[in-house]
This record gives structure tokens, C-alpha cells and sequence, in this order.
């Protein structure tokens, strides 16, 4: 089914820490990559995308 | 290696020192121990919401390990329009799209000093001894992900050309010589980048900080590529910007000589890191991003110098840059409609909305006008008024958008163009914007000598009004309701 085009959607991807299970937004490139370290901004751990406790697109 | 050097004993007008100092109660000078983790941003935003922008003077910021830093910090310094047009010899700062316009464009050709004469340079540290985690950088919002430069003014060069560009950009300080390295896609610096990248080379580059107001103000005209901002910044400034060769780079790469601190180092060809997110200017978390970083080589700076930062996305961050969009959309849309009076790029409206004043446009100009500064990368909505519109007040604009627009007649939306970057409210993967033009200003009159074909506006008679003005002066209304 299409969504119509007056119904707004979302833009932002949440990605959850696997320590600390805080949110930050990221950029879907970032997580597509897969290659590069994230940061949480919470307790400054780093961690590739596909160890993310959780990720949220919209 | 590091090593002090004593500069010549001279004053520059144009150094951020003399600038406090001449200020006076411009100035907030704050002696409590306040930390640079959110406590300094918290009283821009305490003081933004108080309609109050003085420049804000930290002497002994606390850093994040609980230490007292050897730098002061000052912030809020772009904060006021009012006092930003003063130092540029602007009369009055609704009159910044035209100076703007004028000063950026005739410019002063900066002069070479040797370092003798440098004082950003009495203080060296190069290689290992260069630790950026010494600089008071702040870690202003609650989501930002560590400690940013936030002014500093980042200098690269067309490797074809030699010419050199200058831009605000983030960055992130990772380590003792390492930071993020943010610029947007479509800025100057990042071509820059990426023709070195493309030849296989590390991108040199500098960050300079601190500096006279005028200059911080006059480095951000919007130029053409490959575009020197050392001259219109200098134009802007009313003098001769002072240049010394960078350590690192020498003369390929120039820094302000009274400037309070200078980082140096590479870009290296494609290495690529996590950035943010951090509080950026539309007034939202910028989400986390991939960008380059910059390999540190040396910090060079003031014996005593200060450390100068920009509130994100606050009015100290906006308002110079804002002002620097008036200029540009002024000399876009003047030569298409000479009936253009003023232009203006509200703080509201972050950098997404600019209004157009005009003064009797014949019939067609508004709308070849809105073509023209909707062009403009930056902005999304354009609206034009009358001379009788106040471009400065929110409430005026919204009075003529009620009153004097037909949607299905004034608006005129144009699809596919350029945006600028982080517009909160682009759709996931757009790379085109929707933008909007409203003609908000009146149907022209038949003939010049009779009244516009519209109703009159409410008015008192003026001597009515000064009478009310003046028995309203004597007024204690602080228990007046606000609203």
C-alpha cells in the first residue's frame, strides 16, 4: 500500500548503546556502512552498528 | 617540541583583547569556577530566553576532569546584531544586507607579518606536545557527544589554484591530536578535501580562534570558489587582516597573527570517523555522521590567550552568519529587482527564512525576486512585504501573511532544488527541497499619486501617539501584565 503523500513519516534512525541503552540519532548511512565505529554519547563507548542493542528507523 | 617567544610590543586594533577591553559593559566578566561541560552554554540560553546578549567573559573555567584552566573563555561574542553592526561601522543593524554587500565586496588585501610580530605565536608546541585536550573546548549540550571547537575557522586551499577558503566547521576533540572534521558537502573546504583526496593526498589545514568580532564576522562573507576570505574579511573589518605563515604549512597556508590560537595538521586521504551528534543551528541534535578527522600538528597561541567558542544554536552562533546571508541575498536579488529596500534573515527562522522588502515594485518584480533568493542553497522560504512591513518583527511579518495573501495567487512553490544542510524536516534520503515564495505586498496603484487599491491600515495621528509615548515614559510597568 503507498503512503499517501500528505501523511508525514518520520526521518530520524535511533540507535540504542549495548552498555549504557541509551538513544542517540544516527545517520543510516552510518549504520548501512557498517564499517565504522559508533560513539554513544551517553558513556562514550564504541561499537560497530551491527552491535547496536537496538536500532529504530523510521 | 615547545618553546615561548616574546612578541613584539605592539597593539593590534583588531584582537579579541582589544575589543574586551574596550567594550566595557558590553562585557560580563564571571569569576565563579563555572565548568565547560553545559554550565557556560546554560547562561547563554538562560540569557537568550531574558532577551539579554552580552558578551560573556569566563575567567576561571572549570574543566571536565574538575581542574581549573589556565584560559578564560569568552562566548555570546556575536550574540547582539546591534553591536556587531557597531563594530562594523554599520549605523544601524537593519542596514546589514546592503553594507554587507558593499564591504564584502570592495575588500582590504590582508599584509604579511613576519612571527616576531605574531603574538598567535608565542607559544609553539609541535608534534607530541601539541594536546588540544589543554583548550577549555566546551561539551555544551546534553546530547553532544564530547567536547567541540565550535569557532573555529578552518582554512584549507584549492590544491589547482593555491587560493585559500575559510569556513566555520565542528570538530570533535577525540585526543590530544585528533579531532572530527565537519564540513558540509557542498562547502568550499570540503572541494577543497576532496581534490587533495582525489590525488591521493593528506588535505593541509589550519583552525584558527579568537579574534576581533569584526573579523570572526567579516571571515564568514559568502564568497564565489576559489574565493580568498582574507580580503573581504579585511573590508568588513575596515583594515588590513594580519597574516603570518603557519608553522606546519608555511606560507601555503597563512594564520591571523592576532588571532589567540591556532591548530594545525592534515586531513588524511579517506579515513573517516563518527561525528556527533552535537546541537546545531536549526535549534536540533544533529544526528551522528561520518566525517573526516584531522591529525593534529601543532597548537600555536597566545602567552595568555583566550579560548573562543560559539553557542550552538543560539543567537551567538546565528547572527553572523545570518547577517552574511543578507549581504548575499541582497547582492543575488538587487540586480533582478532594483525596488529591493532590505533584506532580512530572522533568527527564527534559523537560516531557512530570509524576507525581502520592497519599495513600489512594478508589477512581476516580487516574483522574479523570489526566484532569485530562493536560488540561494540556504534558504527554503522567502516572503516579501512592503515598506510599511517592520522586516524585523516576527509579528509584522505575520500581520501581511494574514492580510495580504491569497495562497492560490501568491505563493509560488518551486520543487527539486539544493538545500542546505541539516533541515530537520527533510523527508529520509531526500537530496532535493521544496521551497516557497509568498508575495505578501500590496496590488501596485494605478498611477504613482494615488492610493494603493487596498484598504488603509488602522491608524492615530501622529501627534496622539507622541503624547501617549510620552505619558507612558514616567510608568513604573513592572506590574504591568506582559501579556
Amino acid at each position: 500500500m503507498t503512503t499517501p503523500a500528505w501523511e508525514k513519516q518520520g526521518n530520524v534512525t535511533w540507535v540504542s548503546c549495548p552498555d549504557c541503552k541509551g538513544w542517540w540519532p544516527v545517520d543510516p548511512q552510518l549504520i548501512e556502512r557498517g564499517d565504522i565505529d559508533l560513539a554513544c554519547p551517553h558513556c562514550q563507548r564504541r561499537f560497530k552498528p551491527a552491535d547496536a542493542a537496538q536500532v529504530e528507523a523510521p | 617540541m615547545s618553546h615561548a617567544r616574546k612578541a613584539n610590543s605592539y597593539h593590534f586594533m583588531s584582537g579579541l583583547r582589544s575589543f574586551l577591553d574596550a567594550a566595557g559593559g558590553a562585557v560580563w566578566r564571571c569569576n565563579e569556577p563555572l565548568s565547560v561541560v553545559q554550565e557556560i552554554t546554560a547562561l547563554q540560553h538562560a540569557l537568550s530566553k531574558a532577551g539579554r546578549y552580552p558578551v560573556i567573559h569566563v575567567e576561571r573555567p572549570r574543566l571536565a576532569d574538575g581542574s581549573t584552566s589556565s584560559m578564560g573563555v569568552v562566548t555570546n561574542l556575536c550574540a547582539s546584531r546591534t553591536m556587531l553592526a557597531r563594530l562594523l561601522g554599520i549605523d544601524d543593524h537593519r542596514h546589514a544586507a546592503s553594507a554587507f554587500a558593499r564591504l564584502s565586496g570592495a575588500g582590504i588585501d590582508p599584509v604579511r607579518v613576519e612571527r616576531r610580530d605574531a603574538p598567535v605565536q608565542e607559544i609553539v608546541s609541535e608534534g607530541k606536545d601539541a594536546n588540544l585536550l589543554r583548550l577549555p573546548a566546551l561539551r555544551q549540550h546534553s546530547m553532544d557527544v564530547g567536547a567541540y571547537l565550535t569557532a573555529g575557522h578552518c582554512t584549507t586551499f584549492d590544491p589547482e589554484t593555491g587560493e585559500d577558503n575559510t569556513s566555520i566547521q565542528r570538530c570533535w576533540v577525540r585526543g590530544e591530536r585528533l579531532t572530527s572534521y565537519f564540513p558540509y558537502a557542498s562547502s568550499h573546504n570540503a572541494r577543497n578535501v576532496a581534490k587533495f583526496w582525489a590525488r591521493g593526498e593528506a588535505c593541509p589545514v589550519v583552525i584558527w580562534i579568537g579574534h576581533h568580532p569584526a573579523v570572526v564576522v567579516g571571515s564568514q562573507a559568502k564568497l564565489g570558489y576559489p574565493e580568498s576570505h582574507w580580503k573581504a574579511a579585511g573590508g568588513l573589518a575596515g583594515e588590513a587582516i594580519r597574516l603570518v605563515p603557519s608553522i606546519t604549512h608555511g606560507d601555503k597556508l597563512m594564520v591571523p597573527a592576532d588571532a589567540e590560537i591556532v591548530v594545525e595538521g592534515w586531513i588524511p586521504p579517506n579515513r573517516l570517523e563518527a561525528d556527533g551528534p552535537f546541537a546545531e543551528y536549526p535549534g536540533y541534535v544533529g544526528v551522528q555522521v561520518a566525517t573526516p578527522v584531522l591529525e593534529v600538528s601543532a597548537v600555536t597561541h597566545r602567552r595568555d590567550a583566550l579560548y573562543h567558542d560559539f553557542g550552538g544554536g543560539l543567537e551567538d552562533h546565528l547572527v553572523p552568519d545570518n547577517m552574511a546571508m543578507e549581504g548575499k541575498l541582497y547582492s543575488l536579488v538587487k540586480p533582478v529587482a532594483p525596488t529591493l529596500a532590505n533584506v532580512h534573515v530572522p533568527f527564527s527562522g534559523r537560516r531557512f527564512h530570509a524576507y525581502l522588502q520592497f519599495r513600489n515594485p512594478p508589477r512581476g518584480e516580487v516574483r522574479d525576486a523570489l526566484a532569485a533568493a530562493l536560488a540561494y542553497r540556504r534558504v527554503r522560504t522567502v516572503v516579501a512585504v512592503d515598506e510599511d512591513i517592520d522586516l524585523f518583527d516576527d509579528r509584522e511579518i505575520m500581520w501581511a501573511l494574514a492580510t495580504r495573501v491569497q495562497w492560490h495567487r501568491d505563493a509560488m512553490r518551486i520543487d527539486g532544488l539544493t538545500h542546505g544542510n541539516l533541515d530537520p524536516s527533510l523527508p529520509p534520503g531526500a537530496q532535493t527541497v521544496s521551497k516557497m515564495g509568498i508575495d505578501a505586498t500590496l496590488p501596485p496603484a494605478r498611477a504613482p499619486n494615488l492610493p494603493k487599491p487596498f484598504a488603509p491600515v488602522n491608524e492615530v495621528g501622529r501627534n496622539a501617539l507622541e503624547m501617549a509615548e510620552t505619558l507612558l515614559k514616567g510608568c513604573d510597568m513592572s506590574q504591568w501584565p506582559a501579556s
